[in-house]
C-alpha cells in the first residue's frame, strides 16, 4: 500500500516505496519518517480519534507511534505485515492503551455537552481519490455484515475488548461472541481479496 | 499472485483465534518479529487476516492533524538523536589511511616505503576490527534499548488496566451510593416512537437532595451520521433544559451522571438532535419518562 496522499511533499523521499521508507528510518534517516508521516497521518489520526473520541489525546496517540517506529523501524519484517497495517496496529494499540490508562471519568451530560464535539473533516484535500474510493468500500464491505457480527469485531477493535469482555458486556455466550468474529473476519477477508493482494 | 492457499475449517479457525488472542494483547507482535507459522500456507492466511485487520481503519474519514503535531514530532525525533548507520564519509580515518597507502605504493622504493604498507595495512585493519566491534556493541545496546521500551511498554498497559478496574470500582461505588441513598427518587424512561430504538429504556436515579443524578440507558443505537441523542430535564413550567448530547457505541450501556439538576424537574426525556445539540428539542423523541416512584 503506497498510496501517497495529493498533499506529498516533494521531499526526494516520495517516490521511495513504504518497505524502503521504514529500512531507511531503521538505518537512522529522520526525514524519511516525515514522509510516512505525510502518507498515513490523516489515516491514523482518524483511528485514534475513533477509539479514544477525543482529537487532544488522539493527535498525542499519534505522536506517540510515529516515535515508536523510529525507535523500532528495525523490528518491522516486511514478511509479515505491510506497513500500513503494521502503523495501525501500533496506532491502535498505543490508543487502547491509553483508552486503559487514562482515568475512565465518566463525563456527565452536561461536561459532554460542553465539550467540543468531534469534528470529522471533509476528505477533500485530505486523502487521494483512491483512498476515498477504499474507505467507501470498506464502508459498503463493513455495513453489508450483519449487525451482531459487525458489533463484536467493532468492539474488540476499536475498544480493545476481549471475547470473554464482550460476552459480558453484551450478555452474548462466549462460544457464539467468537462464533460471530470468525464469521465476520472470513466475510471481510473474502469480500476485500483484491485489496488484501496488493498489500502481499 | 495467482497461488491460492487455503486450509481446513478446523485449521482456519484455530488460526483466526490465535489472531485474536494476538490482538487482544496488542497485535503488533506478528506484524513485527513474533514466532511464525512453519507452513507457508499458514503463514500466508495468517497475513491475508492481518491485513484485513488493517484495511478496517479506511472505514473512519481521515482526520488532518494540526500542523504543530508534525512540527512537535520531528523535535522530539530531534531530541532523541539516534544516529544513523550511515557509511563512513569521505576524508574519515579509514579512507586517510586508505589513500596514505596508495601514496606509498606509488613512491615505492625507500626502506621507509617497504615498512610503512605494512603498517598502514595493520593499521587500516585495526580500524576496521574496531569500527566492527563498535557496531556489534551498538547493536547490542539498541536491542537492549529495544527490550526495555517493550517491558516499558507491557508495565504501561498493566497500570493501565489497573487504574481502569480502580476507576471502575470508584464508579461502581458511587452509583451505588446514591441508588442506596435513604429517599431516592426512580423514574423509569420508555421509548416513544416504534420507529426510533423501539428497544431501548432507561432508569434515572435522583438522590433525595434533587441534585445528584445517575441515568442509565440500554438498548440505544448508535446515532446516524450528523446526529446526536440529547438529554432534556422538564421542568414544572414546561421548559425543556438541556443537559448535553451523547452517541453511544453499538452494544454499549449508556451511564451519565451529575451533581446539578434544573429546579424543579418533573420529567426527563431523549431526542434525537443534529450534532452538537439544539436549543430546544426538535428532533423525534426517543425515551420519556416521568412516572416518579420514591424508595424509602
Amino acid at each position: 500500500m503506497a498510496a501517497v496522499d495529493s498533499s506529498s511533499r516533494n521531499s526526494g523521499n516520495t517516490s521511495l516505496e513504504d518497505k524502503d521508507l521504514v529500512r531507511a528510518i531503521a538505518a537512522g534517516q529522520a526525514e524519511c519518517v516525515s514522509e510516512l508521516y505525510t502518507r498515513y497521518s490523516s489515516m491514523l489520526l482518524g483511528l485514534a480519534q475513533r477509539i479514544l473520541g477525543d482529537r487532544s489525546d488522539a493527535e498525542e496517540v499519534l505522536q506517540e507511534s510515529f516515535l515508536q517506529v523510529w525507535r523500532q523501524a528495525n523490528r518491522y519484517n516486511s514478511n509479515r505485515s505491510s506497513v500500513s497495517t503494521w502503523l495501525v496496529l501500533i496506532t491502535r494499540s498505543r490508543s487502547i492503551d491509553r483508552l486503559r490508562s487514562r482515568r475512565v471519568k465518566q463525563r456527565t451530560a452536561i461536561e459532554a455537552y460542553r465539550e467540543n464535539p468531534v469534528i470529522h473533516e471533509s476528505p477533500t484535500g485530505a486523502e487521494d481519490v483512491l483512498r476515498q474510493e477504499q474507505r467507501k468500500r470498506l464502508q459498503r464491505e463493513l455495513a453489508q455484515l450483519p449487525p451482531e457480527q459487525r458489533q463484536v469485531l467493532e468492539l474488540a477493535f476499536y475498544r480493545g475488548m476481549t471475547q470473554s469482555e464482550i460476552a459480558n458486556q453484551t450478555n452474548i455466550p462466549l462460544g457464539t461472541v467468537k462464533t460471530r468474529t470468525l464469521l465476520a473476519m472470513k466475510k471481510l477477508r473474502k469480500a476485500l481479496k483484491d485489496e488484501i493482494r496488493e498489500l502481499l | 499472485m495467482s497461488k491460492e492457499f487455503e486450509l481446513t475449517q478446523e485449521q482456519e479457525d484455530a488460526l483466526l483465534e490465535r489472531l485474536l488472542e494476538e490482538l487482544e494483547q496488542d497485535g503488533e507482535g506478528f506484524a513485527q518479529d513474533g514466532e511464525g507459522f512453519a507452513d507457508e500456507a499458514s503463514q500466508r492466511v495468517y497475513r491475508e487476516y492481518l491485513e484485513t485487520l488493517g484495511l478496517l481503519v479506511y472505514e473512519n474519514e481521515p482526520v488532518t492533524p494540526s500542523p504543530e503535531l508534525e512540527k512537535r514530532l520531528l523535535a522530539a525525533l530531534k531530541d532523541e538523536g539516534r544516529v544513523g548507520s550511515a557509511p563512513s564519509a569521505p576524508g574519515s580515518v579509514a579512507d586517510f589511511a586508505t589513500r596514505r597507502q596508495a601514496r606509498q605504493q606509488t613512491a615505492g622504493g625507500s626502506s621507509w616505503g617497504r615498512w610503512a604498507l605494512p603498517l598502514a595495512a595493520s593499521l587500516a585493519l585495526l580500524l576496521l576490527g574496531l569500527t566492527g566491534w563498535q557496531s556489534v556493541q551498538l547493536e547490542e545496546q539498541r536491542q537492549i534499548i529495544d527490550r526495555l521500551s517493550s517491558q516499558l511498554d507491557e508495565t504501561r498497559v498493566r497500570t493501565g488496566q489497573l487504574a481502569q478496574y480502580r476507576d471502575q470500582v470508584a464508579n461502581f461505588e458511587s452509583r451505588l451510593t446514591l441508588v442506596t441513598s435513604p429517599g431516592v427518587e426512580v423514574c423509569t424512561l420508555k421509548p416513544v416512537a416504534k420507529d426510533v430504538a423501539p428497544e431501548s429504556w432507561g432508569v434515572l436515579f435522583v438522590a433525595a437532595d434533587h441534585q445528584h443524578w445517575y441515568l442509565k440507558i440500554d438498548g440505544l443505537v448508535p446515532c446516524p451520521r450528523g446526529r446526536a441523542y440529547q438529554l432534556w430535564f422538564v421542568t414544572e413550567g414546561g421548559q425543556s433544559v438541556s443537559a448535553g448530547t451523547f452517541d453511544p457505541q453499538l452494544g454499549v450501556r449508556v451511564e451519565l451522571s451529575s451533581e446539578t439538576m434544573p429546579a424543579g424537574t418533573k420529567a426527563v426525556s431523549i431526542t434525537l438532535e443534529p450534532a452538537g445539540g439544539s436549543e430546544t428539542p426538535s428532533g423525534p423523541a426517543v425515551l420519556y419518562g416521568d412516572q416518579v416512584m420514591r424508595i424509602l
